[in-house]
Order: structure tokens, then C-alpha cells, then sequence
């Protein structure tokens, strides 16, 4: 216990990102961005097939797989998601080395990279990258199983099973070779079969290069428990509500399940259709191997202190992944074991203040089931927290969110984002439910005990510390609770509470937003202000679409501007080389644009960045993540949880305003091509419409655009035309010019 | 006198127009095509004539002495008529824009003679009788006010206008052969007329939609169709009136070549 503690603090003080009293601010990626991030695709697709002395599949095969990979490859790779150099990233190339210590035939030019992404996965691609996934490195109870994960994906790359795959399933899609006479669902047997076959060799010639090593050979089958279980969270810790109770109150029982459902997974499921063999088959193969060949070895070469600090960043991770996609159960139990973990890091406080905040402004808009789930499936410790997010009565939780961020306020009053929050939910406190200030109870305290969730906790946290495999075999049901309790509850949660004050202001500061919502959406008691409101609304509609806004903005950074060109008449419907070519042309069509409408642009894209460019690159990643949160939070919420950190990225910039946009061309064959026909013959005038309705296709241009400001994120801006037209330069030009236009006018 | 006065009224309003113009540029409060919110260009518009609509059939020819009809030149009911135009084209905000315009064109109409015949019961009746075709000649101006539908801006995507025209008509007549017609006939009962007067106005009401779309950074090409209707509707005795002649000619050449117009043009952003 005394040794892990102390390893615990020697992580807490080595890693920066995730000490007790430092902020996470997420993976960061260094140094110089390597060549897969910059480069065209067009141009990899190219060199690749210089390049190539592959006798897999036919020509055309060869050239549909080098497209197919690469656009697929660069879309993660250009998606911001990615990182390289980071720490979790070097770490794993360090144990990479270990193996090619060991096995001097794995090839030189393997990269490694980091996918931020709570999915438990690794993957290999065609051009020798290997991805893992944060989520992946959360769920590690060593580095000997990271190293057996890297060995069976260097087989991947090293066998070619990604190009065999793509060519076996062409052969099967085609009908060629054996397939001939195939039904559809015999096919599908056959896909997946195939790919079974792959990755049985991948374990196998995995585990002999893993046995070449130093690592324990015993923890293969620790890899399997983590595949198993890796639809629980990262630990199976039981749920102490406490972390949510601050002052004397405490949650009611009722909102506490009697009994949790057991953990039951199928090792040896039916896996015919799968596109692995499944874990029972698998852990058997790889324990007959070890049984023979295996001697005995580390579960830690490079460094044992680095691994927990890699998994602690890598968990921190996941939390703020689930921050971001607004998954707010599974994100509340992540936070709950990080705070237990690391109980002075602020993070998990302050994630905890922003889940319950928008648990409760998503349940006020009644799209709760959107963002906490369903619970009576869920297994494990967790059910606990969605059944608790799913059973909180609206303004119970809404209160309960506000006085967990009263308290963060209290704890850091600088923090802009967390003042936001209150505003707002005192604000929806008022305007769905008329609560104010004098309805809370400042003296009541609630008498319930929650004895039960303690004693379990206690004798979690004073037993040995175990895995959450360990945790998985050995769980307990949780004991029943009482049935009855205070329907108040919620209202005495600041009893107690020292700043009355400051909180009775943010009250008053709430009602006023209550009230001037309620006059934006026409829904006042005085029926002149609604109609004067409704007035004021169309009329500024009508001036928008007559003369545009005239935003006054000097200077804007354009996002990952995208460009995609569809063909629905084709099989291949995305037509990818011919978006990529004509993105680069919109980029600098852009520019010119801009510069007609006297507008200062900066884009942020992968293709233009230089490799010393790594802060841009962070930017560029962050600035995504903030983006996908704002827009799951739609509007009910202007703060994503990293506004604090994109805050930085105004002063680099020289600007707050920060836009995405994209352009979509769809091609499609008309219908009704033989009525037009006829009708024009008949009418004769109507003879060349005739001619160019059946000759030519139909095409549509789709524009978006989004201008934020980062600062408040207010979406400043939002245009989505669609346009029955080619997407001719012109046409492209005009439309950006007015956007542009509209942005700098005064 | 009235010449000098003219010649400074029309630079004066020349003048005028151009600082209007600058003024209204210069408060530039919408996009136009990349900032260019004057478009200059050229047009054709083209109607099929099939003949369908005409309200007789044709017969010319002459009527001998002894009552023998000789048929003329045979013309042919199927015709495409070109309407060559310029227009100047203000874009006034992001939905819309005025158009000034003016266009040309000539046709051929049923024009050579009335034939007055000498009644029974004390009064004299006019028939109208083709003998020969002559040439129309006519000039429009007009003014149009254009919208975009849906998500287009001005001045690229689909349109819809609608304006006023004014057309301008004259008849140039071959008086020779006319006089030929007067010699041949029977001087007691028949009595030959070129119409008078030879010039008519006429008022034209005009709808229109179409697409334009940008070939480059200033030039723009546009098709469409085009409605218009005279304002000048005529009962069947004005139709055989001599002096109302003109006008309804020229109203109703205006219905055949207006009246479904497919149009084909390019223009500039200035």
C-alpha cells in the first residue's frame, strides 16, 4: 500500500499534465509535424504507386486500395484527433523500440501516433502507422500488454493485411475467384471469416515477437480481459454520491439503485460475423503458446512511472472526450474516479461542475436521454451514475448543478466559465420553473444518511488497491435503500451556504436573462411587448435578407475550410481526388476574396501548415474539439469546457472570430427524363430545355458556413444556402464574397 | 434655342445619373458580384412564331378584273424572331436589382391596303385586305426589376423579373407598289389606301424567369424565358380601322414576338 502511494505521488509530481495541482489542458503534440499531417494526399497516392513492387490483386485493384487507404487515412490524420510527440505518443514509440530490440526485422519506417479517442482500439494502415487510442492506454494494467497490442499491429503492417483484406473483399464484392455463384449472406460469412483468419495470424505472429522480448509473457491475458470489459469504464469503483454533496445535504436514496445489474460478457460468443475471432478462442490460443514457450519477464521495461502518468493523461483524456461529445454519465463516473485518484487536481471538480451543468440545461430542454443515456442496461458501478442523472426530477438537478458550481465559484472565483454557468442556470431556474431566491430553504438540512454507499466505499478504498479486472470478479451487490424521502431536498442544498449575498444576485442576474428571453421569443404577460418583440424580429429578418448582417469584424481564421464532390450516379459516390484538388483551389480563391472584401483571413489547415507549424497544429486541434462540444451543446450553452483554454488562442491571432466552412457538390441523374422529352416535343419551343434536361445531370451546391466567437462562443454567424447550381468558381466566389463582405461591413 | 436647351438637359441628367450612381456605390451596403454592383451586357431574346397564333390566314395576292384571285409570295407561318438587347443592370441589394434596358428589332407585317368599298345603304365600310407584307420597324426601351429566389444572391442564381416596356413602332412602306395596286383597280367601286398614320406606341408588361451563372470574375451569362403582354387590347371593328390600324399592328406584333421569349445573353460586372 505504502509503495503504491509513494509510485502514485512520484507520477502526480513527474507528469506535469496531471499533477494535483496543475491543470490538464489536453494532449499536446511537439516538435516538428511530421510529413503524414502536411502532405497532399494526392501527392502520397503518387509516390506510393512509384513506390509500389506489390504483386497483391491487379493494377486497378492496387491503384482502388492506395486511394481508398490514403483519403481514409489522411481524414483522421487531418481531423485535428491525432497527435505526435505527445507524451503518450513517445511513451508507446519507447516500448516500440523494446520490440524492435528484440526483433530486428520489423521495418524502420513504423510511426506511431496518438488518436484521441475514448474507444478501446489500436489499428494499423497500409503506410505503417499505428494508431492507438487514448481510450485504448486508459483501460492498460501494464506496459507488457501495450507492448503485445504493438507487436500484434506490427504484424498487421509487416503482412500486408490491410491490402490483402481490401482485395479479398473485392474479390467477394465482385464475384471473382470463389465466389462466383455466392449469396449475399454466404459473402458476408466470408468477409468476416477472412478477416478472422488475419487476425488469428496477427495474435499468432504477435505473440512470437512479444516472446523475443523481455516482457512478461503471462500478461497476454490481460489483454484480453482489457478487450472484454472495454465497454465498462476505465476502473469499477462503487459510486459514492458524496463527491456530488457539498455543505450538510445529502442526494435521497431513492435516487440510488437497490441492486446493480451483474457484469456478463459471452467470451466464447458466436463469432461467425465478427470481424475477430472472439476473446474465449483467441485467450486460449495465446495461452497454449505461452504455456509452451514462455519464460518469464517484465510487465514494465521502459518505466513503470511513466506508464501510470501515460494512463493518467490518457484517462484525463477520456473524460474531457466525453466532455466534449456531451456524454455526461459516463463522464461523471470518469470524473469520480480521477478525483479519487487525484484528489487535489481541480479538473475533475470543475468537470463535475460542467457535467451537472449540462445534465441539467439539456434535461430543462427535455433532451436529457441525449446526453446522460439509458440506464437499465448499463452494467457495472456506473448504472449507479446514469440511473442517478436519469432520475433527478428537473429542477432537483438543476439546483443540484447550481449549487456544486456556487461552490466551484466560491473555490476558484476567477473562473469565468463556472460564473457563465451559474447565470445560466439560475436563468433556466427562473424561466421553466419560476424558482427564485427566497424559494430556497437557506436553514434546512437534510436528515438522510447514505450509510450504505459509505461503507461500501470504505471498504473500497481501505482495501488493497486492485485492478478493475480484480474489481470485475470479485463485486458485491449493492445493499437496498429506503423508499421514502424529503421531495424538498433540493431546496435546502445551500443551507448553510456563506455567500447569500452573491448568490441572491446571481438570482436577480438570472431573472433579468429569463426575462429577456422570454421577450425574444414573444412569451411575456403583455401582449404589446409580445407583438412589439415579434415586430422587432421580423423586421430585422427582412433587413438580414435584403442587406446581410454588417459584423464590423477586421479579421477572421478560417477552420479546415472542406470541399466534397458526390457523384450519385457513380458507384464510388465520393469522388475524393477530385475534392481534394478543388479544396486546394477554393483555399486560395478564398484569400482572393477576402482581399476584395478588404478582410484580413488566416486559415487553419493541415495543408498549410510548415513543420515547425506544431502550435498551430495544437490550435488547430483544440479548436476543432471546442467547436464539435459548442455545436452538441446547440444552444442551450455558449461555454464548451475548453473556452478557458482557446482563450490563449485570441491573443496568438489577433482575433476572437473563428469560422468553419464547407462546400458540398452533389451530382445526380434526373428523373423523369422520357415525360420532359415528350412535353418538349410536343410544345417544339420547348425543344433545347428538352435537350439540356436529358443530357445534362442535376447539380446542387451546398454552402456552410459558422462564425463564432470564441471569446463568449456566440455563433455570430450561420449561413446554410443551398443552390441549384454547378459549383462553378464564380458562383463559389460570389457567395463567399457576400459572407465575407457581410463579416467586414460596418 | 430648343436645341442648346435640349443639349444641357440631357448632359445635365447625364451628370446627374453618374454622381447618383458614385453616391449610391460609395454607401455600398451589399455584396454584388465580388463587390461589382454594375453589370453591363447583351441579350437575345428569341421567340418561335408558328403561326398559331394568328388571328387569319394568310392571302396574299391580287384580285383581277374579272374577280380571278393570283396568289402572291407564299410565306411561311414558321419563324424565329431575334430581339437583340442592351441592358444596364444596378444591383440595388442581395435579393434584387434593376435593369434598364433597351432592344430592336424588325418584322415583317400584313400591310398593304384598305380597300374601301362603295356600300348600298348610304355608307361606306373599310375592308382590310393583305396584299403585300411590309417591314416593321421597332424600338423598345424598359425597366426591370429583378429578384433572386431562395439562397441565390444577386446578381447569380435563379431570377425573376418583372417591367415595363415601351415599344416603339414604324412601318416603312414601298409606296411604288402600292400605286400599282391603285392603277389596276375598278375605279367606281374600289378605292386603295396605304394605311396612315405609319408610326404606333405601345405599352408592354413584361414578366420573366431565368438563371444566371458566373463564367468568370466579371462575366456572367444568363438564360431564361420571357412573358409579355401588350397593354393595348383591340375589338374586332378597331381591327379593320384605318387609323387605328398602326397602333393595333403594332400591338399585336408585339403579342406574337412577346409573348414566349427564350433568352440567351452575357454580361460584365463593372
Amino acid at each position: 500500500m505504502t509503495k503504491h502511494i509513494y509510485s502514485l505521488l512520484l507520477i502526480c509530481l513527474s507528469f506535469t499534465g496531471v499533477s494535483q495541482t496543475e491543470k490538464y489542458t489536453g494532449l499536446k503534440s511537439k516538435g516538428s509535424i511530421p510529413d503524414d499531417f502536411t502532405k497532399l494526399t494526392l501527392e502520397k497516392i503518387k509516390e506510393a504507386e512509384q513506390s509500389s513492387d506489390s504483386q497483391m490483386g491487379s493494377k486497378k485493384e492496387q491503384s482502388q486500395f492506395l486511394e481508398m487507404s490514403n483519403f481514409g487515412v489522411d481524414q483522421l490524420l487531418q481531423s485535428g484527433r491525432v497527435c505526435f510527440n505527445d507524451t503518450i505518443s513517445s511513451y508507446v514509440e519507447n516500448v516500440f523500440e523494446e520490440i524492435r530490440f528484440a526483433n530486428k526485422s520489423i521495418p524502420m519506417d513504423i510511426r506511431i501516433y496518438t488518436v484521441k479517442s475514448p474507444v478501446v482500439n489500436a489499428f494499423t494502415t497500409e503506410q505503417g502507422i499505428i494508431f492507438i487510442n487514448t481510450g485504448l492506454i486508459a483501460q492498460l494494467e501494464n506496459e507488457a500488454q501495450l507492448a503485445f497490442i504493438l507487436c500484434h499491429e506490427i504484424v498487421h503492417y509487416m503482412e500486408h493485411h490491410v491490402m490483402e483484406g481490401f482485395i479479398e473483399n473485392s474479390d467477394i464484392s465482385n464475384n471473382r475467384n470463389d465466389y462466383k455463384r455466392s449469396r449475399a449472406i454466404d459473402k458476408e460469412l466470408a468477409t468476416s471469416r477472412f478477416s478472422r483468419k488475419l487476425e488469428t495470424e496477427a495474435d499468432e505472429k504477435g505473440l512470437e515477437m512479444f516472446l523475443n522480448t523481455g516482457y512478461n509473457p503471462y500478461e497476454v491475458d490481460g489483454v484480453f480481459d482489457v478487450l472484454l470489459y472495454s465497454y465498462l469504464p476505465f476502473d469499477e469503483v462503487p459510486f459514492d454520491s458524496s463527491i456530488l454533496e457539498i455543505g450538510d445535504y445529502q442526494i435521497p436514496d431513492n435516487f440510488f439503485l437497490e441492486e446493480l445489474n451483474p457484469i456478463e460478457v459471452n467470451e466464447n460468443e458466436d463469432d461467425s460475423r465478427h470481424t475477430h475471432p472472439n476473446i474465449g478462442t483467441r485467450r486460449r490460443q495465446a495461452s497454449s503458446i505461452v504455456k509452451e514457450q514462455g519464460k518469464g519477464g517484465k510487465n514494465f521495461l521502459v518505466s513503470e512511472k511513466d506508464f501510470y502518468a501515460v494512463r493518467a493523461a490518457a484517462r484525463y483524456e477520456v473524460l474531457r472526450l466525453q466532455l466534449v461529445s456531451c456524454n455526461y454519465s459516463e463522464a461523471l463516473y470518469s470524473a469520480f474516479i480521477l478525483k479519487k485518484d487525484f484528489p487535489e487536481n481541480p479538473l475533475p471538480q470543475i468537470a463535475i461542475g460542467e457535467i451537472l451543468f449540462g445534465a441539467a440545461i439539456f434535461t430543462n430542454t427535455k433532451n436529457r436521454k441525449q446526453v446522460v443515456g439509458y440506464y437499465k442496461k448499463k452494467q457495472g458501478y456506473s448504472q449507479q451514475v446514469y440511473f442517478l442523472l436519469n432520475k433527478l426530477k428537473p429542477k432537483d438537478l438543476t439546483l443540484l448543478a447550481l449549487r456544486y458550481n456556487f461552490y466551484l465559484h466560491e473555490k476558484y472565483p476567477e473562473n469565468k466559465q463556472v460564473e457563465n454557468r451559474i447565470s445560466t442556470l439560475c436563468k433556466d431556474l427562473d424561466y421553466y420553473y419560476d424558482f427564485s431566491f427566497e424559494l430556497l430553504d437557506m436553514d434546512g438540512v437534510t436528515a438522510e444518511t447514505n450509510s450504505s454507499n459509505e461503507t461500501n466505499v470504505q471498504n473500497e478504498t481501505t482495501s488493497p488497491r486492485k485492478s478493475k479486472y480484480d474489481k470485475i470478479k470479485q463485486r458485491e451487490k449493492t445493499v437496498s435503500k429506503s423508499s421514502d424521502y424529503d421531495k424538498a431536498w433540493a431546496t435546502k442544498i445551500f443551507a448553510g451556504c456563506k455567500n447569500e449575498n452573491e448568490l441572491a444576485d446571481f438570482f436577480d442576474a438570472g431573472h433579468e436573462l429569463a426575462e429577456s428571453k422570454r421577450y425574444r421569443l414573444g412569451e411575456t404577460d403583455d401582449v404589446r411587448k409580445n407583438n412589439e418583440s415579434r415586430k422587432e424580429k421580423e423586421r430585422y429578418q427582412k433587413l438580414k435578407k435584403r442587406k446581410g448582417r454588417s459584423l464590423g469584424i477586421d479579421k477572421i481564421v478560417m477552420v479546415d475550410p472542406y470541399y466534397s464532390i458526390y457523384n450519385l450516379g457513380k458507384k464510388d459516390s465520393h469522388r475524393q481526388v477530385k475534392s481534394e484538388k478543388e479544396e486546394i483551389e477554393m483555399l486560395s480563391q478564398f484569400e482572393k476574396t477576402a482581399e476584395f472584401a478588404h478582410l484580413d483571413l488566416e486559415i487553419l489547415t493541415s495543408y498549410k501548415f510548415e513543420s515547425e507549424d506544431v502550435y498551430k497544429y495544437n490550435d488547430f486541434s483544440l479548436i476543432n474539439e471546442w467547436v464539435s462540444e459548442r455545436f452538441n451543446m446547440e444552444n442551450r450553452s455558449s461555454q464548451p469546457s475548453s473556452s478557458e483554454e482557446v482563450q490563449a488562442m485570441i491573443d496568438r491571432y489577433d482575433t476572437k472570430y473563428f469560422g468553419w466552412s464547407g462546400v458540398v457538390n452533389v451530382t445526380q441523374p434526373r428523373g423523369g427524363k422520357f415525360y420532359v422529352a415528350l412535353v418538349s416535343a410536343y410544345t417544339l419551343i420547348g425543344i433545347p430545355f428538352g435537350i439540356y434536361y436529358c443530357v445534362t445531370p442535376k447539380r446542387n451546391t451546398q454552402i456552410y458556413f459558422a462564425l463564432f466567437n470564441i471569446e463568449t462562443g456566440q455563433l455570430v454567424m450561420y449561413e446554410e444556402r443551398d443552390l441549384n447550381m454547378n459549383d462553378s468558381d464564380g458562383l463559389l466566389n460570389s457567395h463567399f464574397y457576400d459572407i465575407f463582405n457581410q463579416i467586414k461591413k460596418n | 434655342m430648343t436645341a442648346i436647351h435640349k443639349i444641357i438637359s440631357k448632359k445635365f441628367l447625364s451628370v446627374l445619373a453618374l454622381v447618383l450612381f458614385l453616391q449610391l456605390n460609395a454607401s455600398s451596403q451589399v455584396s454584388g458580384f465580388l463587390g461589382k454592383r454594375v453589370i453591363v451586357g447583351f441579350e437575345v431574346p428569341a421567340t418561335v412564331k408558328m403561326g398559331v397564333w394568328n388571328d387569319y390566314e394568310y392571302n396574299y395576292g391580287t384580285y383581277e378584273e374579272d374577280g380571278s384571285f393570283t396568289r402572291g409570295e407564299e410565306y411561311g407561318s414558321f419563324s424565329i424572331k431575334y430581339k437583340p438587347t442592351l441592358k444596364l443592370e444596378y444591383v440595388v441589394s442581395r435579393k434584387s436589382s434593376i435593369q434598364l434596358f433597351t432592344r430592336f428589332y424588325t418584322a415583317k407585317v400584313d400591310a398593304a391596303s384598305f380597300t374601301e368599298t362603295q356600300a348600298i345603304e348610304g355608307y361606306n365600310r373599310l375592308n382590310f385586305q393583305p396584299k403585300e407584307r411590309t417591314k416593321m420597324r421597332a424600338i423598345n426601351i424598359g425597366l426591370n426589376y429583378k429578384w433572386y429566389a431562395g439562397d441565390a444572391i444577386s446578381p447569380i442564381g435563379v431570377y425573376q423579373t418583372i417591367g415595363l416596356e415601351y415599344s416603339m413602332t414604324k412601318f416603312l412602306f414601298e409606296k411604288d407598289s402600292f400605286s400599282a395596286y391603285n392603277t389596276d383597280a375598278p375605279v367606281d367601286r374600289v378605292v386603295y389606301k396605304n394605311p396612315s398614320p405609319e408610326k404606333s406606341q405601345v405599352a408592354i408588361i413584361t414578366y420573366g424567369v431565368g438563371k444566371q451563372y458566373a463564367l468568370g470574375s466579371t462575366l456572367l451569362m444568363n438564360i431564361g424565358a420571357e412573358f409579355s403582354l401588350p397593354l393595348k387590347i383591340y375589338g374586332v371593328e378597331t381591327h379593320y380601322s384605318e387609323l387605328a390600324w398602326a397602333e393595333h399592328t403594332g400591338a399585336r406584333e408585339a403579342r406574337y414576338h412577346g409573348l414566349l421569349n427564350l433568352v440567351l445573353g452575357f454580361s460584365f460586372a463593372l
